[in-house]
């Protein structure tokens, strides 16, 4: 197996885990780290794309992505941060746990 | 000085404005206020002539080629920042009320800035980088009022959001990998690759307008957050977000083939969107609840028209004309109608007795009702009419069924008109309704009879 083939592989892997992740975990965490890894599954996805046609378009794709995946985290630790502050501990599960 | 460097500069005094209201203090209220009010009237002049250039000459072109603006695009861009300016209205001072208040002034002038950027994107890059701008706006904006509904309602916008925006990365992914850079340069093929980046990018697109299957979010986001937070995201963000998917529903749709199977698939989505936003919002009387299901109907009749549209692409510009126009028309009317009517759900919560409060703004309220229900001569009737001839000559199944909607929602609008015009309260004393939220209505009122009157006008200033 050539090295581009494992890179693809590892990073079709990767975007599953956190697939997989958004759709069993309920906690609102663990979703956005979630996704976290399926956007990096993309990244790695760009950069070896790249590798095979030769171009760096995807490279410069890749820190657009990186930007993305910091700023949805921000915004969504940001909330949680304040729902804690406003309903405590305890209150805040039912909202960060997505139960209605 | 020409065109695009006048745009330029105001879309970067718009930034300029953003950036500057986060480092004022906190304490002067009405001088923040008065710059967001600024930012907004800005936005109105550039856009407006932004519009007016994109509909006297060619397709006006920025930063060479990664931003362009069509008639159309420029058209729903200049109403996204006059329903921005009526959201600010019917909002005012209230926001300083806020625990973060310059927030909320900065977040809008941002969500003006980043308009022009999402509806005239034409390269993947740019698409990605102001839809992030534009979406982790409205995430916050949705997060600022101090209840905790609120805060709870943001939870489930930002879950869904991430979800779009990965669907979004991917599409960028694919369209990169099978070497595409700019939208207008080889044509999707019939190859798997190109079918997976299609499905990805309507799934991106369809989770942020809230398209069945992809709608779970949308009832307890714009049902439960603040109204006046949620009409500036339900009312001026999303018609930004249908001028990129009609845009790339264009581009996607180059040879019959390929056409027909896309049109085949949003048509689906229409069918299951309508039925389901219609059916949904029979089973409440809260009006904000009624809102966020219409606003998932109306997307489902905006599909039919997109069906259309991707079907006639590659064959018939004429009709796929006639279809953009009408997108375009209906989406005006959606946003003129829903953001004077979120904000008014954030004050009155029953509705009855609101003739008792304020007579103008209980008919204006039942004027963009009508509006959204189809009644002519508002601007809303226009819309479906065109959208439904241009629907009708791709499949006649598909407009009979988006009829049929049409009559399902005439029982919930008209249950709504009836307790507005209602005299019997639920308390002794009429609620009061605030000066803003009047204007708001009175204005979006007499922009639905205004652009009612003239739409044909409009049907051709709009269609590309």
């Amino acid at each position: 197996m050539s090295i581009e083939k494992a890179y693809m592989l590892l990073s079709i892997a990767l975007f599953l885990i956190g697939l997989l992740g958004v759709i069993v975990r309920k906690n609102l965490i663990t979703i956005l780290v979630s996704t976290e890894l399926m956007l990096n599954g993309i990244n790695l996805a760009l950069v070896i794309a790249d590798r095979v046609i030769g171009r760096v378009d995807g490279q410069i794709m890749a820190f657009f992505v990186l930007t993305v995946a910091a700023a949805e985290v921000a915004v969504g630790l940001g909330l949680v941060v304040a729902i804690f502050r406003l309903k405590g501990y305890e209150g805040s599960s039912e909202i960060t746990q997505l139960r209605d | 000085m020409s065109l695009e460097g006048f745009v330029e500069g105001t879309v970067y005094t718009i930034l300029a404005i953003s950036l500057i209201i986060p480092v004022i203090p906190a304490k002067r209220r009405s001088l923040i206020t008065i710059l967001a009010a600024v930012a907004a009237a800005i936005a109105i002049i550039g856009y407006g002539a932004l519009f007016v250039g994109a509909a006297t000459r060619e397709p006006i072109v920025f930063y060479h080629g990664l931003v362009v603006h069509d008639k159309f695009t420029a058209g729903l861009t200049f109403a996204a920042a006059i329903a921005a300016a009526i959201s600010l209205l019917a909002m005012g001072e209230l926001a300083t009320e806020w625990p973060t208040h310059p927030a909320y002034y900065s977040l809008f002038s941002l969500i003006l800035f980043g308009l022009f950027y999402l509806a005239g994107a034409a390269d993947a890059l740019v698409l990605l980088a102001s839809w992030l701008l534009v979406s982790v706006a409205s995430y916050i904006i949705i997060a600022l009022p101090p209840d905790p509904e609120s805060k709870a309602a943001s939870v489930r916008y930002i879950m869904m959001g991430a979800i779009a925006t990965i669907f979004l990365a991917f599409w960028v992914a694919l369209h990169t990998g099978i070497g595409m850079q700019g939208f207008f340069y080889k044509p999707y093929t019939t190859s798997g690759i190109s079918a997976i980046a299609i499905v990805a990018v309507v799934a991106a697109l369809g989770f942020k307008l809230g398209v069945v299957p992809f709608h779970w979010w949308l009832p307890s986001v714009y049902g439960k957050a603040d109204g006046k937070a949620v009409s500036l995201v339900a009312g001026v963000v999303k018609l930004a977000f249908i001028a990129a998917i009609t845009r790339l529903v264009y581009v996607i749709s180059t040879n019959m083939d390929i056409a027909s199977k896309v049109a085949l698939f949003l048509a689906a989505l229409a069918v299951g969107t309508m039925t389901y936003g219609n059916i949904a919002a029979l089973t409440t009387r809260r009006l904000q609840l009624i809102l966020s299901y219409s606003s998932i109907a109306h997307i489902g009749y905006i599909f039919t028209a997109l069906a259309a549209l991707a079907y006639f692409a590659p064959t018939d510009p004429k009709i796929a004309s006639l279809a953009m126009g009408a997108i375009a028309i209906h989406a005006i009317a959606y946003s003129m109608s829903k953001t004077p009517l979120f904000s008014l759900t954030s004050e009155f919560k029953g509705l009855k007795g609101l003739i008792k409060s304020s007579p103008i703004a209980a008919i204006s309220a039942t004027i963009l009702l009508f509006s959204l229900l189809g009644v002519p001569p508002f601007l809303g009737f226009w819309g479906k009419l065109y959208m439904f001839l241009a629907a009708v000559k791709y499949s006649i199944p598909l407009v009979l069924i988006a009829l049929i909607n049409s009559g399902i929602s005439a029982a919930y609008y008209a249950l709504a008109v009836r307790d507005i015009l209602s005299r019997n309260t639920e308390t002794e004393k009429a609620p009061e309704i605030s000066p803003g939220v009047e204007a708001a209505l009175v204005t979006g009122a007499v922009i639905t009879i205004i652009f009612g009157v003239i739409a044909p006008l409009i049907l051709h200033a709009v269609s590309p």
